[in-house]
């Protein structure tokens, strides 16, 4: 065996991981600041704790979302039907709740719905070998179908105060669902950053046939991401259908393009490997702030689009210009848009 | 290191290996020294990855053996073969371009922390780190060590120092090079080549495949030549040039045997 | 079983409508949005008195007494006198234009009498929660009045099934046919099918060109009701217009015109303008997307950026929308000084109104419930040689705490 031993030099400088991601949560920070010290000019309510428990509110449900979003897109894939999922777990806790059936057992069957959508796509992705952009657009309408048949297309006023009192109102002067995102965020951030399943993840992000060839089970880290996505798109689903006291079949619609833009803004690449939790939070706090300062100055809504874009065209740009390329890798494998590896 | 240069570690005997009508591998019979690099040489469709792949675990044979250490073992997976302690280094797509060189070194083999944190998959960074520099200073490859760059920021030539570095640190058994210069330059090519010399060194069969027999004269210490999947020569000494090229294209195949 | 107990008013009210005889008149046709007057099933039982009276107004041909009157807008919005009316020309099968008409259409359902009539209603589908209810209206008003109603089921998405009906409709020949196909490609086949055989039809939902429209709902007047409503109740509380700001919750993706749901938000800022005297300047109209949580985050937004602000009217183009912009009023402490409403009386404001939320205070029904005593009341006047506008709605009622059927709750 070579260099078993102990080395008397050793190590003399930690090494960091993912250092480009860093670079762009420096970058998003930065922006974070510059962007609230011309708003705190420009507006003399941006800068107060009300405002930006505001904004805590307005992201925390995209933000549960694109933190499960994050290790998709880092493993190489992408799960377009999580807003979907809401709407139909959703629809499912609001019916079993009008049954006058218990809360946590109405949660508890929004997840295992959400679990199931996890596993339909995983089955779709894995077994049938369909791109999960695709597969996961097709779900989509599937879900978005179910949820409107739930009900005959009604909503459902939520009846039980219990329920509806885990997302609305504050806790400790902080609103209910911002406790949720945090607690979501640092557990998959944990595991990400500081687990073997989190190192696999971005392994078979990174190149699936180095994975494949190290042993690792493409398959079983396929598997994970989908079903976490699915589990903890339903849990958004719960936490907004308490939050407005109301289910309804489209819930989250239209959500799916703003939560990929958070965590692309947020330096994850749709060509998989790369990304970081906290670049995600960045990226998430960032849109919010966008999106507060423009109401708060009352910008109309096509800006709000418009700035939105820009963002996430500049953040992708930077991806390019830092010599990385789109074709064949993560999310466009299999759609012969560049050169296939293998 | 214990293990004595030139004994037998890894033996195929008999081996065949047919797709379809094509018989790729027509009972091929080596034998694998500890301490040694054999070089596997051969046209384009000798059999050479082949035989390399049913060594690695990577296909599995129509028929014949392998043995490990003397003990006949079947291989089923390339995960079979690194239990063995066979390691194999691919031209390319072996690592991960987005992760630093800590990450691709234990990759799939990761180490965890001790008690409960380990039962939950937590990582050992530290002691990954420890070892993988420890693993480089001791190869005195070429690449940065200080900061985490990501493997697709480096060179060919370091990444390909990687991909060895890694081989060496997980193979005690036997190591696999399977053109692992083809996509290198001159100057890079020849630190890999000194890098696989400095492991056979450690007590390690190295096989190497190889088209550039300049490399393979200098570097092995026995030639096998392979064509059209049948071992038609085993050369230890008096390695020419011309000598492989007509055992390779088998003109004189009279000659060879 | 929201829709069993809608069916289930409707019936008694039919019954109890048809039952009594007389009462006092009030006109129902302007009126209705006023807060104080208002009131669901009242406004509806308001022309409740007509009676036997009436039946003499009705052009002899065998129908009968008057069952019912329903309140009817036409030409979206625009007054009666504004409208085009038409009448049923036999020898050319197909509506004609006609100056000879009254200054106010009111659609009466009359009992069929010995009149023979036959009616044919060709519903979207018996899926969509709307339509269970209105098909069971068909299936009451039919009841009540006596009249022949055959009811035949679009089979919505169905493409052919449309078509299927079309043919089917002919072979049965009835006197009049109300045809609800909502895939717009389809109706020019459909229409040439009845035009062929001489049955006059009415478009439903979606309108045809040559054909009398009767629509569902009517955009502009809600938004009018609506603004009434809420002025009214503002009033009450002593606000007045220096005091009070206006929060619109529409969203872009609608057609700023009269054409689509924004025309409910026309409708709104026109009267709370009109009759309260607030300035554009106190009139926000705020982005939202229809995500209860997004609006909600969008009105808290402004609501910090307008802390001065002491009472707020709010109006959402639909009770979603309105839902999520009293959760940020609640939010953000000011459920005690705004006041809001929304349209369409879905679970959104059916809960609110049921709790007697102090924000959340009315709603707008779009009848559907009533569809089929409308649908056959222009029936029968088509089938007598009556003129009618050449599009007509339901009045819309406006519902709030006290107006809600219980039942729904």
């Amino acid at each position: 065996m070579i260099g078993k031993k102990p080395h008397s030099g050793g190590p003399s400088r930690r090494i960091r991981a993912n250092v480009g991601g860093s670079r762009r949560s420096l970058g998003l920070a930065l922006a974070i600041v510059a962007i609230s010290i011309v708003m705190t000019m420009v507006s003399p309510y941006f800068f107060a704790a009300g405002n930006f428990l505001n904004v805590a509110r307005a992201v925390a449900i995209t933000g549960i979302v694109a933190a499960v979003s994050t290790p998709m897109l880092i493993s190489g894939n992408v799960d377009l039907s999580v807003a979907a999922t809401m709407g139909l777990s959703g629809m499912t806790a609001g019916a079993l709740l009008v049954q006058e059936l218990p809360v946590p057992v109405a949660i508890l069957g929004a997840l295992v719905v959400g679990l199931l959508m996890g596993f339909v796509n995983a089955v779709i992705v894995v077994k049938f070998q369909v791109n999960s952009l695709i597969a996961t657009i097709g779900t989509a309408f599937i879900a978005r179908g179910v949820a409107f048949l739930v009900n005959s297309g009604r909503s459902i006023f939520i009846p039980a105060e219990s329920y509806v009192n885990l997302g609305q109102g504050s806790a400790l002067g902080i609103p209910k669902p911002v406790f949720y995102t945090v607690v979501v965020f640092v557990l998959i951030g944990f595991v990400m950053r500081y687990t073997k399943v989190g190192a696999h993840i971005y392994a078979v992000g990174s190149s699936p046939e180095a994975a494949r060839r190290a042993g690792i089970s493409v398959p079983k880290i396929t598997w994970g991401v989908f079903l976490a996505s699915g589990f903890f798109s339903a849990l958004a689903g719960v936490v907004l259908t308490s939050q407005a006291g109301s289910a309804f079949p489209y819930g989250g619609q239209g959500r799916e393009l703003e939560i990929i833009a958070a965590v692309i803004v947020g330096g994850t690449a749709l060509t998989g490997g790369r990304g970081s939790i906290t670049g995600t939070i960045l990226g998430v706090v960032l849109l919010g702030i966008i999106a507060n300062s423009l109401n708060l100055v009352g910008l109309p809504v096509p800006y709000q689009d418009i700035s939105r874009g820009l963002l996430l065209v500049a953040a992708v740009a930077t991806d390019q210009l830092s010599g990385r390329t789109l074709g064949g890798r993560g999310v466009f494998r299999g759609l012969r848009a560049g050169t296939e590896e293998s | 290191m214990s293990v004595k240069k030139g004994r037998v570690v890894i033996e195929g005997i008999g081996l065949s290996k047919s797709y379809g009508p094509i018989i790729a591998l027509d009972n091929v019979d080596i034998e694998i020294r500890a301490g040694e690099i054999t070089a596997l040489v051969g046209d384009n469709g000798a059999g050479k990855s082949t035989l390399i792949k049913i060594l690695a675990g990577a296909v599995i044979p129509d028929a014949g053996e392998v043995r490990v250490n003397g003990e006949r073992v079947v291989l089923r997976t390339p995960a079979d073969a690194r239990d063995l302690g066979i390691e194999t280094i691919f031209q390319d797509l072996a690592l991960a371009p987005d992760r630093d060189v800590v990450t691709n070194l234990f990759l799939g083999r990761e180490v965890l922390r001790k008690g409960m944190a380990g039962k939950f998959g937590m990582l050992d960074r530290g002691a990954m780190e420890a070892q993988a520099l420890t693993q480089i200073d001791a190869l005195g490859v070429n690449i940065p060590r200080s900061t985490g760059v990501s493997i697709g920021e480096m060179s060919g030539g370091q990444q390909q120092s990687v991909a060895v570095a890694r081989g060496a640190f997980w193979a005690k058994t036997g190591m696999f090079m399977d053109e692992p210069t083809a996509a290198l330059g001159v100057r890079e090519s020849s630190r890999v080549l000194q890098l696989a010399r400095q492991i056979a060194q450690g007590g390690v069969a190295v096989v190497l495949i190889s088209h550039i027999l300049p490399h393979v004269m200098e570097l092995a210490d026995r030639v096998v030549v392979l064509r059209h999947g049948q071992k038609v020569a085993e050369l230890t000494e008096d390695i020419s040039m011309d000598r492989l090229v007509t055992l390779i294209v088998g003109v004189d195949a009279d000659d060879a045997t | 079983m929201l829709q069993v107990t809608r069916v289930f008013v409707a019936t008694v009210l039919a019954l109890v409508i048809a039952a009594c005889g007389d009462g006092d008149t009030e006109d129902a046709a302007e009126t209705t949005a006023a807060p104080t007057t208002t009131a669901a099933p009242a406004t509806t039982a308001a022309p409740e008195t007509t009676a036997a009276p009436e039946t003499t107004a009705a052009p002899a041909g065998g129908l009968g007494a008057v069952i019912m009157e329903l309140p009817t807008t036409i030409s979206n919005a625009e007054q009666a006198a504004e409208a085009t009316w038409v009448v049923w020309d036999e020898d050319s099968c197909s509506f004609v234009e006609t100056d000879d008409h009254p200054d106010f259409y009111q659609a009466v359902l009359r009992e069929a009498g010995d009149s023979g009539y036959r009616f044919a209603w060709t519903p979207e589908d018996n899926v969509f929660d709307t339509l269970i209810v209105a098909n069971e209206s068909f299936r009451v008003a039919a009841a009540a009045s006596g009249a022949d109603v055959t009811e035949f089921d679009n089979q919505y998405p169905s493409e052919e099934q449309p078509l299927v009906v079309a043919d089917l409709v002919v072979q049965h020949d009835p006197d009049v046919v109300l045809s609800m196909n909502v895939l717009a490609n389809l109706n020019p086949a459909i229409m040439s099918q009845y035009k062929e055989a001489c049955i006059p039809a009415v478009a439903h939902s979606v309108p045809h060109e040559g054909q009398p429209f009767f629509g569902g709902g009517e955009w502009y007047a809600v938004g009018r009701a609506q603004a009434e409503y809420l002025i009214a109740v503002a009033e009450g509380r002593g606000w007045t217009t220096g005091d009070v700001d206006v929060l619109l919750c529409s969203h872009s993706a609608f057609v700023q015109d009269r054409t689509s749901p924004y025309a409910s938000i026309i409708g709104f800022r026109e009267v709370v303008k009109e009759s309260f005297d607030v300035g554009d300047d106190n009139i926000h109209e705020l982005e939202c997307p229809s995500d209860i949580v997004t609006d909600q985050a969008n009105v808290a937004d402004w609501l910090t950026a307008h802390p001065d602000t002491q009472n707020i009217m709010g109006f959402g183009i639909n009770d979603l929308r309105t839902l999520g912009m009293v959760n940020a009023l609640r939010e953000s402490g000011r459920a005690e000084t705004s006041i809001a409403g929304g349209v369409g009386l879905s679970q959104e404001s059916v809960g609110p109104l049921c709790a007697n939320d102090p924000t959340f205070l009315t709603s707008v029904d779009f009848v559907p419930q009533l569809w089929g005593e409308y649908g056959i009341a222009i029936a029968q006047d088509i089938a007598e040689g009556n003129p009618i506008p050449s599009e007509i709605y339901p009045q819309a009622t406006v519902v709030d705490a006290e107006t809600i059927d219980q039942a729904t709750c």
